[in-house]
């Protein structure tokens, strides 16, 4: 099963490397959501070498404006993409563009940086205040983005906690914090194993209308 | 029915992360529970992400020596993160608990002191001349008539009052400046947040970052 994972996901970066150039070349825009999906899905590194050569300069100017500091720009750079990178997953684009997505990270990590230097203060405040992690709890739009009839053999090749997060919840009817208890692991957890799920069949089905 | 909204210029500062924590918590509860503020700080999140992001602006700094450890030191670690989800905070009094929004859940909370029918709590924030607490007024009482010398903000967090002005609801941000009076009343009880400051504030300190809301404050 891993064997067509994997053979789909290469398939799907040859194939979107070639779009990628395409577009890059018609419109000059980058193709951010797709690099955030495979850094979501392939921990992809080229796609996030996109995604950091785009957001890196732009991240520092601001940073620079706003704190006046060299250092602390470039601190506001990794804090930011390291964010990005290991909460790819979590993007939801029904919530807005990656720019925005982004945006929130920097303007959080900014924010507390500031507190930090002017008030000694050592609270992050900021993931309360703008909450980006918070996935969304109402189920999944499978209805709206899937094709019922092609479910059943994608969701057999999804990996294992995915597999088992989807047949819990939309078989067998359990909440998400039912699942959480019954595994014993943070309902985070369980809310971030169906997002790249459905990361994934949205994937392979916008794959196979292709 | 939520009728009392902070101002589009305060949104605006909000979603740029240029208010004190004091008010962007009060923002912050504001918009979770007020779908039209909600959908103007998405939309002026959008526009102040695309114009920092903006794909046609040249990148003066690629070549920045540092980035290439950076973009190591990031992807060095290949795990994906699982969301952060903050526990939610209660605080009691006498014999009453309050469920506290997410926004104040880091926040530290003083021991309540009561004065008649008003108890207060302090938030303590340390952003010098603003002052944040918790207050509760007492089911069927009234506050003595006062005015403010700076700015009064009030976010409603539970029950309902009045002030002869208007009725007041949960999720209502009331901001008040020198020229209000009022004088609060409470027939079933009510749990406010609020944020209090005085004149010399935008002289002083803060006023950096707050002169933009002083304008249009006072």
């Amino acid at each position: 099963m891993k064997a067509i994972i994997e053979q789909l996901s290469q398939d799907n970066c040859l194939k979107r490397s070639a779009t990628v150039t395409k577009l890059q070349i018609d419109s000059g825009i980058p193709p951010l959501e797709n690099w955030l999906s495979d850094v979501a899905l392939l921990r992809d590194k080229q796609a996030f070498s996109g995604l950091f050569n785009f957001f890196a300069p732009k991240i520092s100017g601001v940073a620079r404006q706003k704190l006046n500091n060299d250092s602390q720009a470039k601190d506001i750079v990794q804090q930011t993409l390291t964010q990005v990178w290991h909460k790819a997953h979590l993007y939801d684009a029904d919530k807005g563009a990656v720019t925005s997505w982004v945006y929130r990270i920097m303007r959080n990590a900014i924010f507390d940086t500031l507190r930090k230097s002017r008030h000694h203060s050592e609270q992050n405040l900021s993931q309360d205040l703008w909450p980006i992690d918070n996935v969304a709890d109402q189920p999944l739009d499978f209805a709206d983005h899937l094709e019922v009839r092609h479910l059943g053999g994608l969701i057999k090749q999804l990996p294992q906690p995915q597999k088992q997060a989807v047949e819990a919840v939309y078989y067998q009817q359990l909440t998400q914090q039912q699942l959480a208890e019954q595994l014993n692991v943070p309902l985070g957890t369980i809310k971030s194993r169906l997002r790249l799920a459905l990361l994934r069949l949205k994937q392979q089905i916008g794959e196979q209308h292709d | 029915m939520i009728n009392q909204h902070p101002s589009s210029e305060m949104l605006e500062h909000f979603v740029d992360g240029a208010l004190p924590a004091s008010l962007t918590a009060a923002v912050s509860i504001h918009t979770d529970m007020c779908p039209q503020c909600q959908l103007y700080v998405e939309q002026v999140t959008a526009e102040q992400a695309q114009q920092c992001f903006d794909h046609n602006q040249s990148n003066t700094d690629v070549q920045d020596p540092e980035f290439a450890a950076i973009f190591e030191a990031i992807t060095f670690d290949d795990r994906l993160h699982e969301p952060v989800e903050s526990p939610q905070l209660q605080v009691t009094l006498k014999h009453l608990t309050f469920e506290l929004p997410r926004a104040l859940s880091a926040m530290k909370i003083h021991k309540w002191r009561h004065l008649g029918k008003l108890s207060r709590a302090a938030i303590d924030l340390d952003e010098g001349r603003l002052h944040t607490h918790l207050l509760y007024i007492h089911p069927d009482s009234n506050l003595p008539r006062h005015s403010h010398k700076g700015f009064e903000m009030t976010l409603l967090l539970q029950g309902q009052f009045s002030d002869g002005i208007n009725n007041y609801h949960v999720g209502d941000f009331i901001m008040l400046d020198s020229h209000h009076q009022h004088q609060p009343t409470t027939l079933s009880g009510c749990l406010c947040m609020t944020v209090v400051s005085d004149q010399l504030q935008f002289s002083q300190g803060w006023s950096k970052l707050l002169n933009p809301i002083g304008q249009y404050l006072y």
